[in-house]
């Protein structure tokens, strides 16, 4: 057997990652699980199915993210959104799936992924500050914008942001950030910390539409058929690239 | 043709102009003339508006408003917010009261920036540090208003275009959010 891109004891000497499958239909999974396996001379890890202790989900686009199975909460330490939109940037992979396009997905994950046993033995003594990962699917409401001190680091301002207009879980902030669910985590911790973080009730609405209870003074706006595609295209005319630094200043 | 735009307002000599200027593709259009009010230190300020725009790769057009800066100029604000993306709001630092110039484009384009995004720009930070953000960030609190509030100058363009990706990221959030309970696409 020919193996272009790695020789047979570098394979054997992979470290293993594991991953799991949320939301997807039954053919979307097998194919997505054939893929992988079709990609297992070539990714620089061992990719293994395992439901119960992936450190890797992927999830559907379409999939409530608040209701990730309990042992996924609190195992998963990345998690990889499909979709049929394009231009999602990191962390996100457009149906129907391109193999080079998860190859490289599962590279850059793969490296990020501390495997279990070693974020066991580091959580030992870790700082206090590490926010409790039982609250991962916990929807959560910013109070306030925050001080310039808890946005200096790269990406905070992106989160911070994002937190602005609705509740939102550490999850549903990694989906929409692209940046790891351990920033997104630190970012809640830092936020709660420091008292700017409230649980929201499940159907609260953002707090804009909900400090003034009074009707728009112009027509319906644009907002709501805002599509996705606009905002791309818009990012793409500026040169803005969903998960590049550039775009994670924190600069304030 | 479709059109998209995105409004900045702000006190005059915040930098509307500059701005714009900053991102788009054309020279900015303004309705500047010479300035006969003597309490504002210019030559020249913007009566009208101010006009930039982006062709997007579809060829649709991203248009890009300078609102006047003066409140008797209101009744603008509420003709140019109709259809609007969202809003910038230049803050400039030297101003007697920053705070309450804050106040004034937050109640005027209150509507606008309740169903769609707002960013808040303070400028001339480096020489006039107070009020600082965590001020002008209690000031929001406290009128029901989160939304991003952080130094700029806009005389650098990759300032400016992070003050419209941080509006591109609530619009994204938001458009998401809206899939996500309607289905919608």
């Amino acid at each position: 057997m020919n193996l272009p891109l790695a020789p047979h004891d570098a394979l054997a000497q992979r470290s293993v990652r594991k991953f799991s499958v949320f939301g997807l239909d039954s053919r979307e999974e097998l194919v997505l699980k054939s893929f992988i396996r079709l990609l297992a001379h070539r990714t620089h890890h061992a990719w293994q199915y395992a439901p119960t202790t992936a450190e890797l989900c992927f999830v559907s686009e379409g999939a409530k993210k608040s209701r990730l199975p309990a042992h996924l909460v609190q195992q998963v330490q990345q998690i990889l959104l499909l979709g049929t939109n394009s231009s999602n940037g990191m962390g996100y992979l457009q149906m129907p799936l391109r193999t080079h396009e998860l190859e490289a997905e599962l590279n850059r994950i793969g490296a990020l992924i501390a495997p279990a046993d070693v974020a066991k033995s580091t959580s030992v003594g870790a700082p206090a500050a590490m926010p409790d990962k039982s609250l991962d699917t916990q929807p959560m409401r910013m109070l306030r914008w925050p001080p310039p001190a808890l946005l200096k680091a790269p990406g905070r301002l992106r989160l911070a942001t994002l937190m602005t207009g609705k509740q939102m879980t550490v999850f549903g902030l990694q989906l929409s950030s692209g940046l790891s669910l351990e920033e997104c985590r630190a970012f809640f911790g830092e936020l709660m910390a420091a008292n700017l973080l409230a649980i929201a009730p499940p159907a609260q609405l953002p707090p804009q539409a909900s400090a003034q209870n009074v009707a728009p003074a112009s027509p319906p706006p644009q907002q709501s058929k805002t599509s996705i595609s606009l905002i791309s295209r818009i990012r793409m005319r500026l040169g803005i690239q969903m998960g590049s630094p550039s775009n994670n200043k924190g600069g304030t | 043709m479709t059109e998209h735009k995105i409004l900045f307002s702000g006190t005059t000599g915040a930098g509307k102009t500059t701005a714009i200027g900053a991102v788009s593709e054309i020279p900015p259009l303004s309705t500047d003339v010479r300035n006969t009010d003597a309490s504002v230190a210019k030559n020249m300020t913007t009566v009208g508006l101010d006009y930039g725009e982006l062709t997007l790769d579809n060829g649709e057009k991203l248009r890009l408003y300078g609102t006047p800066g003066q409140q008797r100029f209101d009744f603008m604000w509420k003709i140019l917010s109709r259809g609007a993306l969202g809003l910038i709001i230049l803050i400039d630092n030297r101003q007697p009261d920053p705070l309450a110039d804050l106040d004034m484009y937050v109640t005027g384009f209150k509507g606008l920036i309740e169903e769609t995004a707002c960013v808040i720009a303070i400028g001339r930070t480096e020489t006039h540090p107070e009020p600082n953000i965590e001020m002008f960030a209690d000031h929001l609190q406290a009128r029901g208003i989160l939304c991003p509030v952080l130094p700029a100058d806009v005389r650098d363009s990759e300032q400016v275009v992070q003050l419209l990706e941080l509006l591109l990221l609530q619009l994204d959030a938001k458009a998401r959010a809206s899939i996500e309970t309607t289905g919608d696409t």
